[in-house]
């Protein structure tokens, strides 16, 4: 039987405004399994980035009601460096600058908390300079990126081929990537298509949360959700994406 | 009359004593020490009551015992040499100058490199100044040049009782090729005057590495005073890292007065110290000179740092930048207050200016007062500070890649100094100062593991094979 990564059963989320609680996710179902590609779309501020935030355990977002099981376990009841080193990755829509932290050095503080927290061996400076020129290669990218400091002074592109870097690194076993996608030129669309494609397998999974079709020519999704309103209104494959992109939300309705 | 005023008054005559009889064989000297002493006698000792003590605890000077170091070095020099050696950097071992306890020597110093262009002496020794006329030339026109406009009470405390210290000295168009080291080294529990004259000829260039090192638990007042004088188009990098005993007191003075064209960058890291005080005047007196003007203060416990700049715009197409940042922990507290002054008739001044706080107690406390005044139209200034804690965001991405909340509050502390720190281009002291920045705040295993690989700097192995020499 193939394993399911996750197991989300009417997740209720709010976030404080002002002082108010306003709830974004309002009862919403998924579930993932090994080796599947889910792909997240869905019309502006129907809560896809706020899904992905509280996987992660963005500490904004309040969990009121439902569950989310993660290779069985309470994922709730993690910490964010928990829930990372347990293989739970959120590439971010927008990935924060660090200013002089150099990025190798972060990259492998990274993967070493994740060995340490597996109780594995961490990697040592030379091994881990071969572990990563294998990684960046696939991403076509330049060497002299691991020596700029975290994201500081990145492209918009670059920052998200960072990202990918990062996931090539930790191999989670679920890649969230929060409209990877956007911003990205067809070249660069095209390299980090290729990254993905590199890692997924079949004991892993990704979900996509994109609004455009053009990423799941590259990537193909085995699921298409769209999400409204809080709760996912509509799943299909991969032409529900092609119908959504050329008659738009209405005929989810 | 209560116990302070008491104190005061006893300080006040324990200088006065001291003074007495303390006139230097040098001309030069000997009237800027009049002047400093008549200033004294008239002076009272400074109180919270004047804007620029308004937030000093003078306990800390106060409580110190008035011992006053003596003249000469209290150690052999084989003794002192195995000393200082510890806190020598290799990329300035052959370039060094060094005083223990305030006593500037010229044998303790170690210049391999040929002294053509370059004078290193001792200002106030007359047998020295005899030999070089032109030393003594430099002394006549530039020691304490601003001592009738000096009202800090310890600028002229420093004059009336200074017995040595150093002229760095660089004729017209020298370069330092290699980074010069000063060592200031401290051990006992004195009240000592420390003093440096600093003459950058025209078109030279100066690297200066200046450490202030104080051993084990001394507990001494330590009362310095630099002057900085860049002739035209000089150029002029000074470093300045503070690591003195946690038990001392340590006030600062810094002078600089900057010709046409050229450029000073004062980059101050101060760790160490109970107490710590800097008093920056910059006085940019030539068109076209810029002034860099840094400054990361570190502290935790209960102890303090207070900062207070001053940049005089006089002269027209003028230039400077500030930047400085505190990093403060568990009760600590510190003040920033500098002053941009722009006079009548410096059109075209640039200027700007900024504070820069990271609270990571909710008991540690930042006065911080960035204010310009500006006296002519036509100038372009701007400042600002700011005052906060970890940024959320920052420390989530963190922690989503696996770091611990610890690692991750390590991370980002570290990032936040390291704009000032990575400005340091010797690469051993640059470590030594990332080091002590995360050594004064309080300890966290997690974090010290995130220092120590940050601090290696690595670099990707393929770009390292490109760049051996």
């Amino acid at each position: 039987m193939t394993e399911t990564i996750i197991s989300i059963k009417n997740l209720h989320a709010h976030i404080d405004e002002d002082g108010k609680p306003r709830e974004i996710l309002k009862g919403l179902n998924l579930e993932i399994k090994a080796g599947e590609v889910h792909a997240i779309m869905g019309p502006n501020g129907s809560g896809k980035s706020t899904l992905s935030k509280v996987l992660a355990g963005h500490p904004d977002y309040e969990v009121t009601e439902g569950s989310i099981e993660f290779h069985g376990k309470n994922l709730l009841e993690l910490e964010p460096d928990a829930r990372a080193n347990s293989g739970l990755f959120l590439a971010f829509q927008y990935p924060v600058e660090i200013p002089g932290v150099n990025n190798l050095s972060f990259l492998r503080m990274s993967y070493n908390s994740k060995q340490k927290y597996l109780g594995k061996e961490e990697m040592d400076p030379l091994d881990f300079d071969d572990f990563i020129e294998e990684k960046i290669n696939i991403l076509k990218m330049n060497t002299s990126f691991l020596d700029r400091n975290l994201n500081e002074g990145f492209s918009g592109g670059e920052k998200k081929k960072n990202e990918i870097l990062q996931m090539l690194v930790l191999n989670p076993s679920l890649a969230i990537l929060d409209e990877t996608d956007s911003g990205l030129d067809i070249d660069a669309l095209r390299i980090v298509a290729d990254g993905i494609n590199t890692y997924k397998s079949s004991k892993n999974a990704v979900l996509l949360i994109t609004h455009y079709q053009r990423l799941l020519d590259y990537v193909q999704p085995d699921f298409v959700h769209v999400l409204a309103g809080g709760v996912i209104q509509q799943t299909g494959d991969k032409n529900l994406a092609l119908e959504l992109e050329k008659s738009g939300y209405a005929v989810s309705k | 009359m209560n116990s302070t005023e008491s104190l005061e008054l006893s300080f006040m005559e324990q200088i006065a004593r001291a003074s007495a009889g303390n006139l230097s064989s040098i001309e030069a000297i000997s009237q800027a020490q009049i002047i400093a002493q008549q200033k004294l006698n008239s002076a009272q000792f400074p109180s919270k009551r004047d804007e620029a003590w308004k937030y000093f605890d003078f306990r800390d000077i106060l409580d110190m015992d008035f011992i006053q170091a003596p003249a000469t070095l209290s150690l052999s020099q084989s003794q002192l040499s195995e000393l200082i050696d510890k806190y020598v950097f290799k990329e300035t071992s052959e370039n060094l100058i060094v005083t223990y306890n305030g006593v500037f020597s010229l044998e303790l110093s170690n210049f391999k490199s040929s002294l053509e262009g370059l004078t290193i002496t001792n200002f106030n020794s007359s047998e020295e100044l005899a030999k070089n006329p032109k030393a003594h030339a430099l002394v006549k026109k530039y020691f304490a040049r601003n001592i009738k406009n000096e009202n800090n009470f310890f600028n002229l405390v420093n004059t009336s009782l200074i017995s040595n210290g150093f002229l760095l000295a660089l004729d017209d168009n020298y370069q330092t090729t290699q980074p010069i080291q000063v060592l200031h080294l401290s051990d006992k529990n004195e009240f000592s005057q420390i003093r440096s004259l600093i003459f950058a000829g025209k078109n030279s260039k100066l690297d200066l590495l200046v450490t202030y090192i104080g051993l084990k638990d001394a507990k001494y007042l330590k009362n310095s005073v630099v002057e900085a004088y860049l002739d035209a188009g000089a150029q002029v990098k000074l470093r300045k890292i503070q690591n003195e005993s946690k038990q001392a007191t340590v006030l600062y003075n810094f002078y600089a007065q900057l010709e046409r064209d050229s450029k000073l960058e004062f980059d101050s890291y101060s760790f160490g110290a109970k107490c710590s005080r800097k008093d920056l005047t910059i006085d940019i007196i030539g068109s076209n000179a810029h002034a860099d003007i840094n400054g990361l203060y570190v502290v935790n416990g209960a102890r303090k740092s207070h900062q207070k700049i001053r940049i005089n715009h006089l002269a027209p197409n003028s230039t400077s930048n500030q930047m400085f940042k505190g990093l403060l922990d568990d009760s600590a507290r510190a003040e920033f207050n500098g002053l941009i002054e722009v006079a009548k008739g410096a059109t075209k001044t640039d200027s700007t200016q900024l504070n820069k706080n990271l609270l990571l107690s909710n008991s540690a406390h930042i006065d911080s007062r960035p204010q310009l005044n500006i006296l002519n139209d036509d100038v372009k200034c701007s400042h600002g500070s700011t005052v906060g804690s970890l940024d959320e965001e920052q420390l989530f991405y963190l922690e989503s890649r696996g770091l611990s909340r610890q690692g991750a509050r390590a991370i980002l502390t570290y990032s936040f100094c390291q704009e000032l720190i990575k400005r340091i281009s010797i690469k051993s002291a640059c470590n030594y100062a990332s080091n002590l920045a995360f050594a004064n705040i309080s300890k966290q295993e997690e974090g010290n593991l995130v220092f120590g690989t940050l601090a290696e700097n690595s670099k990707f192995k393929r770009y390292r094979v490109e760049n051996v020499d």
